[in-house]
Order: C-alpha cells, then sequence, then structure tokens
C-alpha cells in the first residue's frame, strides 16, 4: 500500500516519522499524519502533520498532547473548499486548545496541564504551518537547515532584550529559565502563535521536518541535517535522527519525536 | 517497505508490527481524571526572571510518577461506512464521517462527530451512532449526557435503526443521515 501524499500540484510528499520515549518514564509526544487516501481532501486542503509536545504530571501531558493532536487533525479534516487554509490551521489550533482546556479542567489541573504543537500543511499554494511552543519545523534545503517557525520561548525575549540592550548577552544565556514557553495550548486564549498568511513554496528535492525539542537538544543543526539528507528515504531520516539522539545518552534524554516530509517531482508518464 | 497508516495518523512498517506501535502507550489515565496530582496545586512553577505572564516552566521529569491504567487504543485503520451531514445549524454545510462501531456525537473536539459551533451540544457523548457490521444496520443510540436526541422529529430513547435521509437532531443541529456501506457494498 502507498503511503505517499500525491498533491495536486506536481509534487509528491513521501513521508516517516519516528519516536522515543528517551529517558523519560513516559511519552508525552504525540504526532500525526492526515490520511493520504482523502485524495479530494487533498486538492485543497493538502497533507497535514504535526507534533504536538505534552506538560504536566501523571500522564497528563501526554494525554494532553493526544488530545491536541486528535482534535486538530479532526477540525483540518472539516475545511470545506472555500475556507483559506489559514482559516482552517485557526479553527484546527483553536480546537486543540478547547479539548486541552476541557481535559485539564476535568482533571482538576486547569493551566498546570498543556502541550506545545507544529502543524505544517503541504498544500497546492505552498506551505503553512501554525506553531505554538517550542516543537520545531526545519527545511532541508540545497544543503542547509533552516528553522521556519519562531519558537515561544523565554530566549526569545531575552534575546530582544539583549538586542536593545537591555540585558547583558551573558545574563541571557545562563537564565535558567530561557527554556520556558511563553505560549502553548491549553492556557485558554493562545498567547502566541506562528502562523503565515501565505504559503512558503516548495521545491523538488526539499525535506521538512518537524521535531520536539528531544530531538534539538541533543543534536546540533548541522548533525540534523546531515542525518537528514544522508538517508535514503523519509523514514530511514526519521528512524536515523532519532538513533542519533539516543546514541548521545543524554542523561535526561526527553521525549523525541520526529517527522520527516520529503517531496519529489510526480512523475509523469 | 510495506508502511499503512493507523486510525491516529501514524505511519508503521506492517511488516514489522502488527499493531501500531506509536498508539500501544495510549495512557488514560482512568483514575488520575478525578484525582489532583499530591503537592502539586501549591508547588506552581518558578518566577521567570524576565516578567512573562503566560510563563510556565516545561514539565519536569516525575520519577515519582502514578502509574495509571493503561488501555489499548485501538490500531486498525477504521474505513467509512457512511456520514451526516450538518444541514442545520452552527456547523450546517461540514459533514462527519461514520466509522465502524460506535461514534460519539458532542460538542468536544475529542467527539467522533464534534459538533464544535454548537454550544447547545452537550460537551461529551449527547448521543451516538453505531455501524454493525453484521448486520450491516446503523443505529442511534441516546447519549449519556442530559441532552435529548431526536430522530425525525420523535424523541429517541432506546437504539432506533437509521436509514437514509433521516435527520438527527442535537442540540441546536440537525444532521442527515447518508450510509455508505448498505446490502450493495460492504467493507471484507
Amino acid at each position: 500500500m502507498t503511503t505517499n501524499f500525491i498533491g495536486s500540484d506536481g509534487f509528491v510528499y513521501a513521508p516517516g516519522n519516528a519516536q522515543d520515549v528517551g529517558k523519560r518514564e513516559d511519552q508525552q509526544d504525540s504526532f500525526g499524519f492526515s490520511d493520504p487516501r482523502d485524495t479530494t481532501f487533498m486538492t485543497h486542503g493538502g497533507m497535514l502533520a504535526l507534533v504536538a509536545d505534552g506538560m504536566g504530571g501523571m500522564a497528563h501531558g501526554g494525554e494532553a498532547s493526544r488530545l491536541a493532536v486528535r482534535a486538530f487533525l479532526r477540525q483540518y479534516a472539516s475545511k470545506q473548499l472555500g475556507e483559506s487554509i489559514p482559516q482552517a490551521l485557526g479553527r484546527a489550533v483553536e480546537a486543540a486548545d478547547r479539548s486541552v482546556v476541557e481535559f485539564a479542567e476535568s482533571v482538576g489541573l486547569a493551566r498546570d496541564v498543556g502541550s506545545t504543537l507544529v502543524a505544517a500543511a503541504f498544500t497546492p499554494s505552498g506551505l503553512y504551518w501554525m506553531s505554538v511552543g517550542d516543537s520545531a519545523l526545519y527545511l532541508c534545503r540545497d544543503g542547509s537547515l533552516t528553522q521556519l517557525n519562531h519558537p515561544h520561548t523565554l530566549s526569545a525575549r531575552l534575546a530582544e532584550l539583549v538586542k536593545r540592550g537591555d540585558m547583558s548577552p551573558e545574563d541571557a544565556a545562563i537564565d535558567p529559565d530561557r527554556d520556558a514557553l511563553t505560549s502553548y495550548v491549553g492556557a485558554g486564549p493562545i498567547a502566541e502563535i506562528d502562523s503565515p498568511g501565505e504559503g512558503f513554496v516548495l521545491k523538488a528535492g526539499d525535506t521538512v521536518i518537524l521535531c520536539s525539542d528531544g530531538l534539538y537538544r541533543a543534536l546540533s543543526h548541522e548533525e540534523i541535517l546531515r542525518i537528514a539528507i544522508g538517508a535514503a528515504d523519509p523514514q530511514e531520516a526519521a528512524d536515523a535522527l532519532v538513533a542519533s539522539t539516543l546514541a548521545r545518552e543524554l542523561p535526561h534524554q526527553d521525549n523525541v519525536t520526529v517527522l520527516c516530509i520529503r517531496v519529489t517531482e510526480k512523475e509523469t508518464k | 517497505m510495506a508502511m499503512i497508516r493507523c486510525s491516529h495518523g501514524h505511519f508503521y512498517d506492517a511488516a514489522k508490527h502488527t499493531s501500531c506501535p506509536y498508539c500501544g502507550v495510549g495512557a488514560d489515565a482512568v483514575e488520575g481524571k478525578t484525582r489532583r496530582v499530591p503537592d502539586h496545586a501549591g508547588a506552581g512553577a518558578p518566577a521567570p526572571a524576565v516578567a512573562a505572564p503566560s510563563a510556565v516552566a516545561a514539565a519536569p521529569a516525575d520519577p515519582g510518577v502514578t502509574r495509571a491504567v493503561f488501555r489499548d487504543a485501538s490500531s486498525a485503520t477504521s474505513p467509512v461506512v457512511g456520514w451526516l451531514v450538518c444541514v442545520g445549524g452552527p456547523d450546517k454545510g461540514r459533514d462527519f464521517r461514520i466509522h465502524g462501531e460506535k461514534n460519539f456525537i458532542g460538542r468536544s473536539p475529542a467527539m467522533d462527530i464534534a459538533l464544535t459551533g454548537d454550544d447547545s451540544v452537550s460537551r461529551d457523548k449527547h448521543a451516538s451512532v453505531a455501524y454493525d457490521p453484521r448486520q450491516r444496520a446503523f443505529w442511534l443510540l441516546p447519549g449519556e449526557a442530559s441532552g435529548l436526541v431526536y430522530l425525525n422529529e420523535q424523541l429517541v430513547n432506546t437504539p432506533t435503526k437509521l436509514t437514509s435521509r433521516d435527520i438527527v437532531e442535537v442540540g441546536k443541529s440537525k444532521l442527515m443521515f447518508w450510509p455508505f456501506c448498505d446490502d450493495k457494498f460492504h467493507w471484507e
């Protein structure tokens, strides 16, 4: 059975995914792809891929990220032909947020349970994304790796303070809360969302990576790039990225989730 | 490599795994759902050095984690067997897929048929639609929530058989039923 997503834009999107619990007790990351068999939906909604990294004690973080992914996939799948991609992504992230808020309230942990979320829609009008938190969206193109989304961590705000001259780079670098999230789903109204209004134009040969922070806290951008483009196919790339992360044997290795999507030209007869 | 997609959107190698390896750890935290985490309420995250009203610390690993009851999440791909099309109410124009077995209707996005725009629909399990593959029949069942469900304007108190173009009414939403599987076609 083929698992490639056949775009109506002349591209084929080949997916790969891999995940490991790392050194944690439980898996709090979740991920998902839309259904490649729905070719009618592909003509306007494209292919959706997303990663969510939950936070919260017991199994709550894992349940939060699972609910977020499920709600997001479901809402995006209800996109109608006339609805724009950013509108559909906006509706989906709101549904994910509501889903996690309701779950958090049901376990008496309102605002203490949440999830990051990075979703990428590969559509005929380009690549769109919807990002909340610090999960990453990378583009591997022409031998370089670029992060497309803007992470919502305190370090980004500290960098602004450094730029304005209100904080020294040294103080910013050692701030103990620099990795704390400034936005996440599950907090009611979402504080910050990164979602472009227009599609980013992809080209054949591109590889797009979505991941939780367990990947980029273990591997450098150079290593991620080398492993991703060295693999024969996107599934091998995702497996190799997770294997290389675990090979680091970091004492507190976080959950790691990697989705790779390779863009190729559709074969014409 | 024979990669297949499970019902939760994960790809896995069917030659290596009999079911989705990424769904197998689906914790439902049955007990945890009604309990607070001990010592959590008063603990709180340390305040960040720079004012950031919505900043929260990333969840630290909790070695003393309470193990929950684990659920074997269904990993089989569940093909569509019919549809409900919203013909009235806030979600008018949207269609919802019906899959095998029970499909819960509610306002929560976690529901199978999520009428997220209709505040008058109960959040969880307002009603459900079940497909019986043996009889190739569809049934409408009342839910566990307080909201009522109507079939062609008649109150549904017990499982009631659905036929094509029936109108299911929950809250302000009217849903037209449209079967895909019937005596002429069904999934093997």
